[in-house]
């Protein structure tokens, strides 16, 4: 079984979930929780960093829309930051830089909030 | 042993006719005052022919041997009483009397010669079961050991027999004279019975009540034997014969030796009666426990059982089960006996945890004698008043988790010993694997539940798959579908707008399993239906995405790549809805390329961004020009290494075999992706159309 982590680090308003390993149908679970963690925190903005995430499946890219309607009505968003190649061409793949703000770096996710 | 199979019916009469020979001989001398040396051994042989006799016809008659410990006691009470009443009634009837300056000694009358007989006959009728009943208690718990002394008894007691009869001289102990021998041997003898006397260990396994009743039966009956000799065997029986003389006057040592020192050895025993006794229910309660753990499955009845157990065992006034709840993180009780119910449901509430803390901080039993005001845990008292003393331990788990506590309190300060606490520690282990068979109980439904979801999943999938390959002239197709374990929501369909308007389809469900299945069933019957009115890959996608946003679950969707192709034009116009690249062989230049044309998921989203991102593509195809379409199983199939087999591999395969039929391609594709997972199995289920014009 291949592994998967959530870091969280909250900056003022803004959290950044760091996600690092595999993330597919058997982990996916691990990171629906972390999102609904902040939720019930009521922090809606949130910038998911992926620098270390070596594989996202289709399970894995489902569990930003289960949660984007509902933070989006709280006027927060999920922006995505520090993908690799590989991990890209999923996201663009199924079209996602058509419904998510995609940036290189943490900080560009952030300076985006703040405007 | 020689087994001599003799009747009852011939064993009474030569019973009876071995008592009266000797009888007769006995009148004879008494009338006659003639004593016959050759006859007297005669006589003594028959009285010892009589007893071997007898012991075979109790041995064959009466099954002596398998009786209990209690039983057998019982049956020596008996005994003892019959003989008892027997000799009282004849003395006083037949009042006898003997010469004891003889060696054997003379009845005086002929009352006496009577008695000496009936005494003699009734003492190897009641003596030998006797005895056969100490032996049985001696082997109780028997060591080889014990059954050589028992011969060496037997032996040595035969021989003593015979040379008294022989020397016809007493054993005195005076070793002088002829009585040497006979005192020497006899006095082996009681060595053998003073060593066989200390085999009681039947007596370490009575009950205390036991213990204390048979200590006073035992005293009452050390007198009872002890008198019985000098009341009534002592000359009499001498009189009538040596041999049954020495035969009851071993076998009255015998039993006066070991009923005495059953007496001594119960008597040190009663001081720990109470404690064996606890440590004996201990031990059959846990015995009970464990045999109903391994027969009884219902958690809940277990839990219920333990306590119920474990209060009784303990002798505590009340005793809960508590666990820890792992998604939760709380403790709850799962059981208990002599809580109140509001007891039960406030117990969880903050702040009243500190015990079962540092039970599972520590991982130890715990005893607490009393419980001060200033105590730490003084918040048990607000919580149940009447805790005088508690003691806890925990419910550790093979890999060292802990998965609760057991805890058990008294009314009292100081109710708990160590030894409850090793015995509540024994409970919670018990309820370990009570826990861990429900567990892995759980996990066998829940493995059925899955393998049974898995089969109708992947049945599904079979069923929606079309069965028949649609033709148009001049152009071939060909599917491929390699399933995975775990049913992926892989999906493709054909369908006929009209005669050369032929519709392509393929995608991919987000998810896995029953529920991958279900939305392919729902996507492939919408789009059947829109199918009919809708020939245009686009405009059919956004039609779909439409009705399908609203029952798809909201983490859910589809990549689909549609395509229609027109026979009579050469053209296919294609639009891609987040799904994988078309492939595209084009035999002119002989070059493949990967088209991606704009477009997200179906189901991402209700409509706008949905219209405005999907693009429509067309081209125009030549004969030997390839298509292929795929799902994203391709790019994750992986091999030892972890490397994908990946969309640039297919390329270079199709580009190199671009001349082969659809037929040989599908199997070069196949080939190629079998051997470069080398074994390891597809994570994702694989599907591949491909079509050659």
């Amino acid at each position: 079984m291949e592994n998967f982590e959530v870091d969280r680090v909250d900056r003022s308003e803004i959290s950044i979930l760091r996600l690092k390993g595999f993330l597919d149908a058997h982990t996916a679970p691990n990171f629906e929780q972390a999102i609904q963690e902040l939720i019930e925190d009521n922090r809606y903005k949130i910038v998911i960093s992926m620098s270390d995430l070596s594989y996202i499946s289709s399970a894995g890219l489902g569990v930003f829309m289960g949660f984007i309607e509902e933070i989006r009505d709280k006027n927060g968003d999920i922006k995505l930051t520090n993908m690799s190649e590989k991990v890209y061409k999923v996201f663009d793949l199924l079209g996602f830089p058509a419904l998510y703000q995609i940036f290189k770096e943490e900080a560009e996710a952030e300076e985006a909030y703040n405007k | 042993m020689m087994k001599i199979q003799i009747s009852r019916k011939i064993m009474v009469p030569l019973l009876a006719v071995l008592f009266v020979l000797p009888f007769g001989y006995d009148l004879y001398r008494f009338y006659f005052d003639i004593d016959i040396l050759l006859a007297g051994y005669i006589a003594e042989g028959l009285n010892l022919l009589f007893t071997i006799l007898y012991y075979y016809f109790l041995m064959q008659s009466f099954n002596l041997r398998d009786r209990s410990i209690q039983e057998n006691l019982k049956i020596l009470i008996y005994l003892l009483g019959i003989l008892y009443l027997f000799v009282i009634v004849a003395k006083l009837i037949l009042d006898p009397s003997y010469s004891s300056a003889d060696m054997p000694p003379l009845p005086e009358t002929l009352t006496s010669v009577i008695y000496a007989n009936l005494v003699s006959v009734s003492a190897i009728l009641l003596m030998t079961p006797i005895l056969i009943v100490l032996k049985n208690l001696i082997y109780y718990k028997r060591t080889r050991r014990t059954y050589l002394f028992m011969c060496g008894l037997i032996i040595f007691s035969a021989a003593t027999i015979i040379s008294v009869v022989i020397t016809r001289s007493p054993f005195d102990f005076r070793f002088s004279g002829l009585s040497i021998y006979n005192d020497i041997l006899f006095s082996i003898v009681l060595v053998l019975i003073v060593i066989q006397s200390l085999r009681n260990s039947w007596i370490t396994y009575l009950s205390r009540k036991e213990k204390i009743s048979y200590f006073f039966i035992s005293i009452f009956l050390f007198w009872a034997v002890y008198y019985l000799d000098e009341f009534a065997f002592n000359i009499a029986i001498s009189s009538h014969s040596l041999a049954i003389g020495v035969f009851v006057e071993i076998a009255w040592f015998f039993q006066a030796i070991y009923v005495m020192f059953c007496s001594i050895y119960l008597l040190f025993q009663l001081p720990t009666a109470r404690v064996f006794d606890q440590k004996m229910h201990e031990v059959a309660s846990l015995r009970d426990l464990s045999r109903v753990i391994n027969s009884e499955f219902d958690f809940n009845k277990l839990v219920k059982l333990l306590t119920e157990m474990a209060i009784k065992v303990i002798g505590a006034e009340s005793i809960w089960l508590e666990l820890y709840r792992t998604d939760s993180g709380k403790f709850y009780i799962a059981s208990s006996q002599n809580l109140r119910e509001d007891e039960v449901l406030s117990f969880g509430k903050s702040g009243r945890l500190a015990l079962s803390k540092e039970v599972l901080r520590t991982g130890k039993p715990m005893l607490l004698n009393e419980i001060l005001k200033n105590h730490p845990y003084a918040y048990l008292k607000e919580w149940k008043p009447d805790i005088g003393s508690i003691i806890g331990a925990p419910l550790i788990s093979g890999n060292g988790k802990s998965l609760g506590f057991l805890f058990a309190t008294k009314k009292h300060t100081f109710g708990f010993s160590p030894d409850d606490l090793a015995m509540l520690e024994a409970y919670a282990n018990q309820g370990v694997i009570a826990l861990d068979n429900a567990k892995l109980l759980q996990e066998s439904f829940e493995h059925e539940r899955m393998e049974e979801e898995l089969r109708i999943a992947r049945e599904v999938q079979q069923r929606l798959l079309p069965n028949k390959i649609p033709e148009i002239d001049g152009i071939s197709i060909e599917t491929l579908t390699i399933t995975a374990y775990e049913v992926g929501g892989d999906y493709y369909d054909f369908f006929h707008h009209s005669e050369n308007l032929l519709g392509l389809i393929i995608g991919d469900v987000s998810g896995k399993g029953t529920s991958a299945a279900f939305y392919m069933a729902e996507a492939k019957g919408i789009i059947q239906s829109l199918s009919k009115s809708f020939s245009q890959p686009r405009e059919l996608l956004i039609r779909t995405n439409e009705i399908l946003y609203e029952t798809l679950e909201r983490k859910t969707f589809i990549s689909m790549l549609m395509a229609c192709l027109d026979g009579t034009m050469h053209t296919l116009s294609f639009a891609r809805a987040g799904h994988c690249p078309l492939l595209y062989y084009d035999a002119k230049q002989k070059k493949t390329q990967l088209l991606q044309p704009l477009g997200i998921g179906v189901g991402l989203e209700k409509g706008e961004i949905f219209q405005k991102t999907l693009v429509e593509e067309k081209l125009t195809y030549h004969s030997g020009d390839i298509f292929v379409f795929y799902t994203d199983g391709l790019s994750e199939a992986r091999n030892h290494e972890g490397n994908e087999y990946g969309d640039n591999r297919l390329c270079d395969l199709i580009q190199a075999n671009a001349e082969r039929t659809a037929a040989e391609l599908k199997d070069i594709v196949y080939n190629s992706i079998l051997s470069f997972l080398d074994g390891r199995s597809l994570s994702d289920d694989l599907t591949l159309l491909l079509v050659k014009m």
